[in-house]
């Protein structure tokens, strides 16, 4: 019945007060506002504006919307990154960025490091760092890191945005052999540098991951003990104040094996299984920093148990009742309310019309934030 | 008994309206604690557009009272029923509007004037859900847009993002 001929009495911008009009597009997906710049020069410098792209980005976090998942890890042929509106999975398209053509070598393959507020930061070991937004299709690649991680045991990277100074940042941490020491880094957006600020005074006992961002700090499971069998503390450093600091875990039960550190609508979130048999438990930290707050969500077990894998949560469905969680490969709806798996989806994205499987998942919120509007000109 | 009010629409139409209903309106709602409601509330709406305004208040103060009067027992399978029911008559309120767009702009700046948050809310995603995905050759002409880039500027514009355009 809706009659789109049907054109309004006066122009809309002399009908609707500015605040209402900034209120409709705020509700917009990032296609249609790319559209929209070209509707008049208001409308273009309006949704150009920092303060549209922060109410954008603030309203499809408050009510869980605009978000899509970016797949990569795909096996041969190449690094290509491919992204999906969360909504309807089935309909990725590709991304394109600068290393999408590198050859594939297992030294070589490009990894997603996180997302934060829209971008995607990717690492290629012969190509470095490239900051994304996927939904704009922008990136920024930033400056060659001052070492050669060549001749390091292991690094561990960490993206994230510093509320305080409006800045992204990423953290490096790198681990050297013989003789055993460490390193820490940080990259800002704004000042575009890598700037050494000290040690890690814990030990890595697996490398389960990048460091997850919520509550404007990065996280990482490590230890204290050098010979504990399993990380079995939250890591947490502070971008604004760039420390480090402890973060309680759940409370104690039995032995906690593969934990993984994930995060749930802001929320700090911990997978684990407290037997190699035992179905994984996916708990959330309620209140940031507060132990009492840790809450068990629920338990889940897909397919088979096979020793050494772990499972993965992404994200709630848009109306809170579901989250998606994958296990071995396969991804699935956890229903809250009825406690238990549905439409198990494999995890495929179909491409030049052959589906591929892909290793990695990560949830990015679709927004309009540049990777190139933070970095001050006299850089 | 329940409290009643008049409200006089700009083309003079009275209404009488339960003070329960109206309430739900934060600018009428300060004229009754101010004492300034007294007789007649004149209101800058004409009688075609507050009658939509009463219908949307109606309906939620409808909802209000009968979840306070539900106990416990069976309220999920009612809740689900209710939800089903405010859908479908949002459905059926929303399509109206969207045949009229003159008096869905008449009634977004009626509930921005009489402060009423969650119809606002609602109009807005309505909105925002009728242009999404549409063209701005589309838009412009719907919402009586002037383009005021010269076809160079224009071209050069969507260039910068030549994939949004396409379907």
């Amino acid at each position: 019945m809706e009659s789109v001929d049907q054109t309004i009495k006066r122009p809309l911008t002399s009908m609707l007060p500015l605040d209402l009009i900034i209120d409709i597009l705020s509700r917009l997906p990032v296609k249609t506002l790319l559209r929209f710049r070209c509707l008049s020069k208001f409308f273009r410098s309006l949704i150009d504006g920092p303060d549209f792209i922060n109410l954008h980005l603030t309203r499809s976090l408050d009510t869980n919307s605009n978000l899509s998942l970016i797949f990569s890890g795909f096996a041969n042929p190449d690094s290509r990154i491919f992204c999906g509106s969360l909504d309807s999975l089935d309909n990725c398209v590709e991304v394109d960025y600068p290393f999408r053509n590198c050859r594939y070598f297992r030294r070589y393959d490009t990894l997603v490091i996180g997302s934060c507020n829209g971008l995607v930061a990717l690492h290629n070991r012969e190509k470095g760092i490239v900051l994304l937004n996927p939904s704009t299709k922008k990136h920024r690649i930033l400056p060659k890191f001052y070492s050669s991680l060549d001749d390091c045991y292991a690094y561990f990277d960490g993206f994230g945005y510093d509320a305080s100074t409006d800045d992204f940042k990423l953290v490096r941490i790198i681990v050297f052999n013989n003789p055993l020491s460490t390193e820490v880094t940080v990259y800002s957006l704004k000042n575009n540098t890598w700037r050494r600020i000290g040690d890690f005074s814990y030990y890595f006992r697996t490398n389960r991951g990048n460091g997850v961002f919520a509550s404007g700090a990065l996280h990482w499971m490590a230890t204290l003990n050098p010979q504990a069998e399993e990380d079995d503390l939250i890591i947490a450093f502070d971008l604004k104040r760039e420390e480090f600091y402890q973060v309680p875990v759940p409370p104690s039960g039995k032995g906690r094996f593969f934990p993984c550190l994930k995060v749930l609508r802001g929320c700090l979130s911990l997978i684990c299984t407290c037997d190699y048999k035992r179905p994984c438990e996916l708990w959330v930290m309620k209140e940031y920093g507060m132990k009492d707050s840790w809450t068990k969500l629920f338990s889940f077990q897909l397919g088979a148990i096979i020793e050494g894998a772990h499972a993965s949560v992404f994200a709630y469905s848009k109306s809170g009742d579901k989250v998606l969680v994958k296990q071995y490969g396969d991804h699935s709806w956890y229903d809250l309310q009825n406690q238990s798996l549905e439409s198990i989806l494999e995890n495929i994205v179909e491409i030049d019309g052959k589906v591929r499987r892909y290793s990695d998942a990560i949830l990015c919120v679709d927004s309009l934030v540049s990777p190139n509007a933070y970095t001050r000109t006299d850089c | 008994m329940a409290i009643m009010y008049a409200l006089k629409s700009s083309d003079n139409e009275i209404f009488e309206v339960e003070q329960k209903v109206i309430e739900q309106s934060e600018t009428i709602k300060k004229m009754i604690e101010d004492g300034a409601a007294t007789g007649e509330i004149p209101l800058q709406v004409s009688s075609k557009t507050l009658a939509k305004v009463l219908e949307w208040c109606k309906q939620r103060q409808h909802k209000t009272v009968e979840n306070e009067n539900d106990d416990n027992k069976g309220k999920r399978k009612k809740e689900r029923d209710e939800d089903d029911d405010i859908k479908e008559w949002e459905n059926k309120f929303s399509d109206e509007l969207k045949a009229d767009k003159d008096v869905l702009f008449d009634l977004l700046l009626a509930s921005n004037y009489l402060d009423l948050p969650a119809l606002l809310s609602f109009l807005c995603q309505l909105v925002a859900d009728m242009v999404a995905g549409k063209m701005p050759e589309e838009i412009r002409r719907m919402f009586n847009i002037e383009n005021d880039f010269t076809p160079e500027e224009e071209k050069a514009i969507t260039a910068e993002h030549g994939w949004a355009f396409q379907p």
